[in-house]
């Protein structure tokens, strides 16, 4: 609801051609950039969830769905993801803020 | 349409997509062959530039493709997946990992305050090249040899070795197709340098690196189809549906479906052929020459492997838990839904060939990149 609002008083400010005026706006527009990964993180998690025990509704409970293997295995995926994306999330980050403090092309 | 078919021919039908897919995704690995030829091929910055943007606008095909092909293979044929993904975990994880960090080594390289160093990306390049060949090629490879897993009556599979598919290495077959992957795709990533880059230098080495890959590809291919035509094969019985070991299976299977036998050939011929214009003879050409005998042979080959009362995913650990098109396909309702979606690969192929061609008008130089706005 919050994001529809947004956009649509962002909308409006752009097409005004409002939007480099107001400060506060532009700040709460950088500030909801989290908000957009929070909101799909909790959409999976109410998925994952609620669907509990069932993989498949009434078909396929999840304890008989996962992959039978040893946890030591899925720890070291874990790690290994955990690592990699870490480092590509800092990559990310750098480039961005590297790219803001260049400005837009003029 | 699809309504009239019976659930035998709609497998058949899958089998087929499946297996031009699987054409495709061999032929458009030549982005991963070219990603480890990087430092071979470039000895200054510059021309590493040209390698890579020339790689760079195209490496999405190979990675749409590669969707295209698990997507494919999980709607038609679940059990396969279930099995495969949860079982030779090792091997998709090593093929997964390679994609990840391909997909970002484009994006980042040339960027300011990169975090690792521009070469880092490049090594990652040169992982998923490594990775994503040799690997998919030991996978494609159990197909023939088989795996070690149980599948029990509620088609839960269990896999039977701790090595959770890196037991497959163990096996020379395998061992000898995935060089002949990594192999082939340098040297059509070669070729495509060869075609698609306007620099002497580079040329002249792509065209070398034709010659030893080419080479190094011929030799393991050789010694695969020769363990192949000789070997025992997963025979299924159409009747019974018991699966049991038969010899020259593979090689009955190409006698008795001539068809199969005379594009497998061909399509051998041209890879030959492309070869030697493109190590010998320096041609340009060499690059869809030899394409055009790439999409024959891998699409036979998976023809071979599920067609004739063939076990397309055998188990050694249990033979009647080995899976055929017939016992790991969706069900009939699922399968006709799908095979109307599957009207909409023409569109996939369309678009392939569009990006390829717009993307490809003039050979790539030094002062095209300057003018572009994008440069990987």
């Amino acid at each position: 609801m919050y994001f529809i609002v947004l956009f649509f008083v962002l909308l409006i400010f752009i097409w005004r051609k409002w939007i480099l005026k107001v400060k506060l706006l532009l700040w709460l527009a950088v500030l909801t950039i989290p908000l957009g990964f929070v909101a799909s993180e909790l959409g999976w998690i109410v998925a994952e969830v609620g669907r509990q025990p069932w993989a498949i509704q009434d078909l396929l409970p999840v304890s008989k769905a996962t992959s039978h293997i040893n946890t030591s295995n899925v720890q070291i995926t874990f790690i290994l993801f955990a690592v990699l994306f870490t480092i590509l999330l800092l990559a990310n980050v750098k480039i961005l803020l590297k790219q803001i403090k260049n400005g837009p092309k003029e | 349409m699809f309504e009239t078919l019976s659930l035998q021919a709609l497998q058949q039908y899958w089998w087929l997509i499946i297996s031009l897919l699987a054409a495709f995704l061999v032929f458009l690995l030549f982005v991963q062959g070219g990603q480890t030829l990087l430092y071979q091929i470039a000895k200054t910055e510059d021309e590493k530039t040209l390698l890579i943007n020339a790689l760079g606008r195209k490496w999405e095909l190979t990675f749409t493709t590669l969707v295209t092909f698990g997507g494919a293979f999980f709607a038609s044929f679940p059990l396969f997946y279930s099995t495969s993904f949860s079982g030779a975990y090792w091997l998709w994880m090593f093929i997964l990992f390679g994609f990840i960090v391909q997909a970002v080594s484009y994006e980042y390289r040339k960027k300011n305050k990169n975090f690792i160093g521009s070469k880092s990306y490049e090594y990652f390049q040169i992982a998923n090249g490594v990775l994503a060949t040799f690997f998919l090629g030991i996978i494609v490879s159990t197909f023939f040899t088989g795996s070690l897993f149980t599948i029990d009556k509620y088609n839960l599979s269990t896999w039977i070795s701790s090595y959770y598919g890196l037991e497959a290495l163990f096996n020379f077959q395998n061992i000898f197709f995935g060089l002949t992957i990594f192999f082939l795709s340098r040297t059509t990533g070669a070729m495509f340098f060869l075609k698609y880059i306007d620099n002497i230098e580079i040329n002249t080495r792509a065209s070398k690196q034709i010659l030893i890959n080419g080479f190094a590809f011929v030799l393991f291919f050789v010694l695969f189809v020769i363990i192949l035509l000789t070997k025992e094969g997963f025979a299924v019985d159409p009747n019974s549906a018991i699966v049991s070991m038969q010899k020259y299976k593979y090689l009955n299977n190409f006698i008795q479906m001539p068809f199969i036998l005379i594009i497998f050939i061909l399509g051998v011929l041209f890879v030959l052929f492309g070869i030697y214009k493109g190590g010998v003879k320096k041609s340009s050409n060499s690059f869809w020459v030899t394409v055009t005998g790439v999409l024959p042979v891998v699409f036979s080959l998976f023809l071979v492997a599920g067609f004739n009362n063939t076990s397309f995913y055998p188990s050694t650990s249990n033979l009647q838990s080995s899976l055929t098109i017939t016992n790991a396909s969706s069900s009939k309702y699922t399968l006709i839904s799908m095979s109307y979606v599957s009207l909409l690969l023409p569109v996939v192929i369309a678009y392939i060939v569009y990006v390829w061609k717009v993307l490809s008008k003039n050979k790539i130089n030094k002062s095209e990149l300057e003018q572009t706005g994008h440069v990987y």
